[in-house]
């Protein structure tokens, strides 16, 4: 079960975090998901967000909407969102 | 009193040949493919249009089990006359009132509360349900938009006042690329705008289907509702709307053909009996009945939750629109081939049923195919599993199970795409209250079963989702639709407030439910002969099939 | 006389092509406009598809019932409304090759083979099936016979030259209180007969389903057909012929659907970004070509048992009238999911063929009467299901499967209202499965056979005690389907067995596919992944012409 990290998450733990699980779910192998590349390109469908976000929950403990990853379509705009917010809460 | 007793009694006796919205009359304009004018007409006088106009913007929508009510009365007596007439004026509606602030939403409210029509132009025959991969494209061009592509079958094209337009803004893929347009139909440049040909239908004939092509047709930006981008996002926060009313209001077909077919079994004789006392007709007949109790209980539950958990819309309404219209087909089809050689004829005292039978034929694949309703499910479903197994199953209000009690209204903000991690439709205790006699086992196997799905949920791999999914998935997320269909049921009983027919519709329900999810499981003969009795009594007495509560 | 086969074949796909009488365009034209296909029966009339209506004895080509089967299946996978259209006259025909007197029948083949339209007219509103509650009477006198009444919903009741009648004879009525006549309506009276108006249907449109009304009408007394009283017991017996026919329109309806479904999701897979064919959308499709497999081999089998075994076709004809139309609904319904919107414009031909192929299940004996049928016979079935099969009887059997043309002549004599024999096909499962064993040394379906041949000695237990109710209890439509669905499996080893154009994977998605109809209706999401491999295929042993009418 993942556990919850909310505190000293670090924007390279976020990241590779990030990274590993657009590999894991476009069956690539993570050093092949660039940064700044639009993660559709990687195949995910529109529903990707979903699951990514609950897993953003499980993860991290931060409930965030499927809309704000499509607002934040890269490795590195999901991260540094994701780094926002819990640097906020 | 019921919400649609006023519109039922505007519509008249559907027996008398001479009513203008009888059956013959309904019958005779679908020989034709030709609008039900009076009957549409009594429609406008009701104000139909005005019940699909939020309140606080001078319309009668507050909560939308009344909306299925009535929609759900007038496909009871012609599914097309409820379609033609604004089924998708509705649909386009909500994706405007889903779309939050902005002039449009003013302009959509006085079209329909004008009596006009809006029509939904989200189909092009390459892409079918994947509207994400929709092509019409509009592109962004000297502040406003340049629109090139076509829209095909599209209910009302031809006489909508407004035209709800679903295009790309952006070439790329992903799910920004989409956005609404609201065009009207007078201001659309006839040099850049052709009008295809009707389309016409093997049912719901007397539907007017059109098209368009658009050939760099100029749009102005205020054209545009929500912001750029936001098109798919808006289509999937209205489809947790439209997926739910839909089923509803589908139950209506299934209503009269089982109405029809009980009315065929208690006159025809055949061998020196009247056919219902032929035990396979008994069956069938008690069958069907237990699956219209079971659609009808899970469609009205569904859009209670609607508005009580809105948050978790998304699955509820990708379930309910998988589940219920096949059911409703299935019911269909199972009562014509009671009917044999009469479900055939297109004359003669049970001329109305192949109406029936062709009319319900789009239910399935309508608005949103039920496989795309079940890939939608998989999105939702590990994450459901994982918080089933952690078993803190939290008791919905006893509102979302009562017909009659008060709604709260429907609040278009929370209705969000994350979904979340807990159901708690799916995760009703089932077993801690007294159930109708013969239940206990079906519903304990019901329970049974889900504990078990919920493990599977849990354990489902990241291509069990979207197209690559296996079928397998498929058949986890319709078993998720069944267990949701039975625990609707079960809270419907827990929080009954009077009478015995609820026992016996209940048990009909559930034992259908049971039947979805393991074929072995048949009615019991006592189930299934005070089905009949309740069905008999209920079309003898000219009563309503289904309590609207 | 003999009857090409490639000859009516070049000739329906010639006339199916640009804007001939058989093209998609002009079939859904005369469907929409509901107008009888005139121009397809006279083609058919050209092709001599009519000589194979009458048995080789009286001049005709009937030398072997599945090139008839096969001839229809090929004109219905174009439009059912002709097949019914132009077939019906073998239907009309039939009782009188059973029981007509010599000379009767030679006069009887001379005007079909001259093109005469035969129809048959058993049933009477208000009374569906029922046919003991027939009211036409037929009343002796010493100049003929005098028939008064109405036949209702009779197809070619308006065009027919002659309409061989099913007529009260006693009034008491009774198992032998009716007779057959065959009636020359063009030697009545004026004023003594009145075609009936042609009904509106919901499919077959264009099909002259109507009626006949006689007033006093008189007959001669050589129009009987058989003696009098043997009205019924000749209906039920060439029904067993007529019904052992129906497959073949199923057959045609659901080869035509496939084959539009294949083509639309072909042309989206091609047009289309990205793989328009989702993995369940190509599973489902896979089931339906194993669904018509199944189809196509009890319909060939079948056909075969009339030459080989006529003495069971009690059971044989019931068993290929529930099951094939049947299966052809579901397969349908199926089908009619995956073309979505496409499927239901009138502008293409995907909702002609649904809606024509629903009158199949329902006509010349519905499911339920014909499942009845078989229920009547089964606890002799189960009592012999388990008897030791002779030599001969086990050969006979194996031909059953055979592709080979040297059939013996029908035996019309043979035909028995009940199989003594019970049915030795199903009998005769523990052998083939042993022989299939035996030959396939590297089985994939291993699991498949195993769990058939247990299906089929459950079944057989479950017939042992069986007792025939009246009215029929529901579950026991139950047990029913089950032993029609032991009989398609066994027919499919069969086929397996014999030289048709069939291989390993071919049984492997036939015992699937029997399995699941063994179960009851089916999950829609089948889990049998042996469908992938299949889906794009098509019929094996009753091919459609080339260039079926595709519509759009």
């Amino acid at each position: 079960m993942p556990e919850q990290d909310t505190s000293n998450a670090s924007k390279q733990t976020v990241r590779e975090w990030t990274r590993e699980r657009v590999a894991v779910h476009t069956k690539h192998s993570p050093c092949d998901v660039a940064d700044d590349v639009p993660l559709y390109r990687y195949g995910l469908d529109s529903l990707y967000a979903v699951t990514l976000c609950l897993e953003v929950q499980e993860r991290f403990g931060l409930v965030i909407e499927p809309t704000t990853i499509w607002d934040n379509p890269t490795v590195e705009k999901l991260a540094t969102f994701i780094e926002g917010e819990l640097s906020v809460g | 009193m019921a919400v649609d007793d006023e519109l039922v009694a505007l519509l008249g006796n559907p027996h008398d040949p001479e009513n203008p919205v009888g059956y013959r009359s309904c019958l005779k304009a679908d020989e034709r493919g030709e609008i039900l004018r009076e009957g549409e007409r009594r429609l406008t006088d009701f104000g139909l249009g005005a019940e699909f106009v939020p309140a606080d913007m001078g319309g009668r929508l507050r909560t939308l089990d009344r909306t299925v009510a009535l929609l759900r009365a007038v496909y009871a007596r012609d599914p097309a006359l409820g379609l033609g007439f604004g089924l998708t004026s509705l649909i386009a509606a909500v994706n405007v009132w889903a779309a939050g602030e902005g002039a449009l939403r003013r302009e959509a409210a006085d079209v329909l509360l004008g009596r006009g029509r809006i029509a939904s132009a989200y189909h092009e025959f390459a892409h079918g349900s994947d509207i994400a991969a929709a092509e019409l494209a509009a592109s962004p061009e000297c502040g406003g938009y340049v629109l090139t592509g076509h829209k095909e079958v599209v209910t009302n094209i031809g006489r909508a006042e407004a035209i709800l337009v679903y295009a790309r803004t952006s070439p790329a893929p992903g799910p920004r690329s989409h956005s609404l347009f609201l065009l009207r139909s007078a201001e659309l440049p006839a040099g850049a705008v052709r009008r295809h040909h009707r389309y016409p239908s093997v049912g719901m004939r007397s539907v007017q289907l059109g098209g368009l092509d658009f050939d760099r047709c100029r749009v102005v930006a205020d054209r545009r509702v929500g912001s750029e981008g936001a098109g798919l996002e808006i289509a999937l926060r209205s489809f947790q709307v439209t997926r739910t009313v839909i089923p509803g209001v589908l139950t209506g077909i299934l209503d009269t053909a089982l109405r029809m077919a009980l009315r065929y079994a208690l006159d025809r004789r055949l061998y020196g009996r009247p056919v219902i006392a032929l035990p396979r007709v008994r069956a069938v007949l008690a069958d069907v009945y237990g699956d219209l109790l079971l659609a009808e209980t899970f469609a009205r539950v569904a859009v209670r939750a609607l508005h009580l958990l809105p948050e978790q819309a998304v699955m509820h309404a990708a379930a309910v629109k998988y589940l219920v219209p096949q059911m409703i087909v299935a019911g269909v089809n199972n009562l014509a081939g009671l009917l044999g050689g009469s479900s055939y004829l297109r004359e003669g005292e049970h001329a109305y049923f192949q109406k029936l039978v062709r009319d319900v034929q789009p239910s399935t694949f309508g608005h949103a195919s039920g496989i795309s309703c079940l890939m939608s499910l998989l999105t939702y479903l590990p994450a459901i599993g994982r918080t089933a197994r952690q078993n803190r199953p939290r008791l919905p209000t006893e509102e979302m199970f009562r017909p009659t009690a008060p709604l709260p209204d429907l609040a278009w903000e929370r209705l969000g795409l994350r979904g979340g991690d807990v159901d708690d439709l799916f995760m009703l205790p089932l077993t801690d209250v007294p159930l109708p006699e013969r239940c206990a086992e079906v519903v304990e196997a019901i329970e049974a079963e889900r504990t078990s799905l919920a493990e599977r949920y849990a354990g489902l791999s990241p291509e069990d989702r979207g197209a690559a999914a296996r079928v397998s998935a498929y058949e986890l997320a319709r078993r998720y639709t069944i267990v949701l269909a039975a625990s609707s049921c079960v809270g419907v009983w827990r929080h009954r407030t009077s009478n015995d027919a609820n026992a016996t519709a209940t048990a009909g329900a559930l034992v259908r439910a049971a039947h979805l999810l393991d074929r072995n499981r048949e009615m019991s003969t006592q189930v299934r002969e005070n089905l009949l009795d309740e069905a008999t009594q209920r079309i003898e007495s000219h009563a309503r099939l289904c309590d609207p509560g | 006389m003999r009857f090409s086969p490639l000859a009516l074949t070049r000739s329906v796909v010639r006339n199916a092509n640009d804007e001939g009488p058989l093209s998609a365009q002009a079939v859904l034209a005369l469907d929409r406009d509901e107008e009888f296909p005139a121009e397809g029966c006279a083609i058919l009339d050209e092709a001599g598809l009519n000589s194979l209506y009458v048995p080789p004895d009286l001049g005709g080509a009937l030398y072997s019932y599945p090139t008839l089967v096969h001839a229809l299946a090929q004109v219905a996978g174009y439009d059912l409304t002709l097949a019914i259209a132009h077939a019906k006259t073998f239907l009309g025909a039939a009782p009188v090759w059973l029981a007509g007197e010599r000379a009767q029948a030679a006069r009887l083949a001379r005007r079909v083979l001259d093109g005469a339209v035969v129809s048959w007219g058993l049933t009477e509103r208000g009374h569906g099936a029922d046919l003991l509650a027939g009211e036409l009477s037929a009343a002796w006198t010493a100049d003929g016979w005098s028939l008064t009444g109405s036949k209702w919903m009779i197809n070619n009741a308006r065009r027919c030259g002659l309409i061989c009648v099913l007529a009260r004879t006693a009034p008491e009525g009774g198992p032998l209180g009716f007779s057959l006549l065959l009636v020359d309506t063009g030697e009545l009276p004026l004023g003594t007969c009145e075609r009936l108006p042609k009904l509106h249907t919901h499919g077959v449109r264009g099909a002259d389903i109507s009626g006949i009304a006689f007033v006093k009408a008189p007959v001669p007394h050589e129009a009987l057909v058989g003696p009098a009283g043997t009205g019924l017991e000749t209906t039920l017996k060439a029904l067993q012929v007529t019904r052992t026919l129906c497959p073949a329109l199923s057959i045609g309806t659901a080869s035509h659907a496939v084959r539009l479904a294949q083509c639309q999701l072909g042309v989206l897979e091609r047009y289309s970004h990205k793989a328009a064919i989702l993995p369940v959308t190509r599973r489902v499709l896979g089931q339906v070509v194993a669904t018509l497999w199944i189809m196509e081999s009890v319909a060939y089998v079948a056909a075969r048992y009339l030459h080989l075994m006529p003495e069971q076709m009690s059971v044989v004809s019931a068993i290929a009238k529930a099951l094939v139309p049947t299966l052809a609904d579901e397969a349908m319904e199926s089908l009619r999911e995956l073309m979505g919107v496409r499927g239901y414009l009138e502008t293409d031909m995907f909702q002609k063929v649904e809606r024509d192929n629903r009158i199949v299940a329902i006509f010349d004996g519905s499911t339920p009467v014909n499942e009845d049928a078989l229920l009547k016979q089964l606890p002799h079935l189960s009592r012999t299901g388990r008897d030791a099969l002779s030599e001969s009887a086990a050969e006979a059997v194996f031909r059953l499967g055979s592709m080979g043309g040297d059939l013996p002549a029908i035996e019309w004599q043979e035909l028995r209202l009940v199989s003594t024999a019970g049915c030795d096909l199903v009998r005769a499962v523990p052998r083939l499965v042993a022989e299939i064993r035996h030959r396939r040394t590297c089985m994939a379906f291993r699991g498949r056979l195993d769990a058939f041949e247990e299906l089929v000695r459950r079944t057989l237990t479950q017939a042992d005690g069986y007792v025939p109710a009246t009215p029929t209890p529901a579950e026991d439509f139950t047990l029913a389907r089950r032993y029609e669905v032991c009989f398609a499996g066994a027919a499919c080893l069969a086929v397996r067995l014999g030289d048709a154009p069939v291989d390993d994977l071919w049984l492997e998605a036939c015992l699937a596919r029997v399995m699941e109809c063994a179960a009851g209706s089916s999950s829609p999401f089948p889990e049998p992944d042996v469908y992938d491999e299949v889906s794009m295929d098509a019929g094996r042993l009753f091919p459609m012409a080339e260039g079926t009418s595709d519509g759009r």
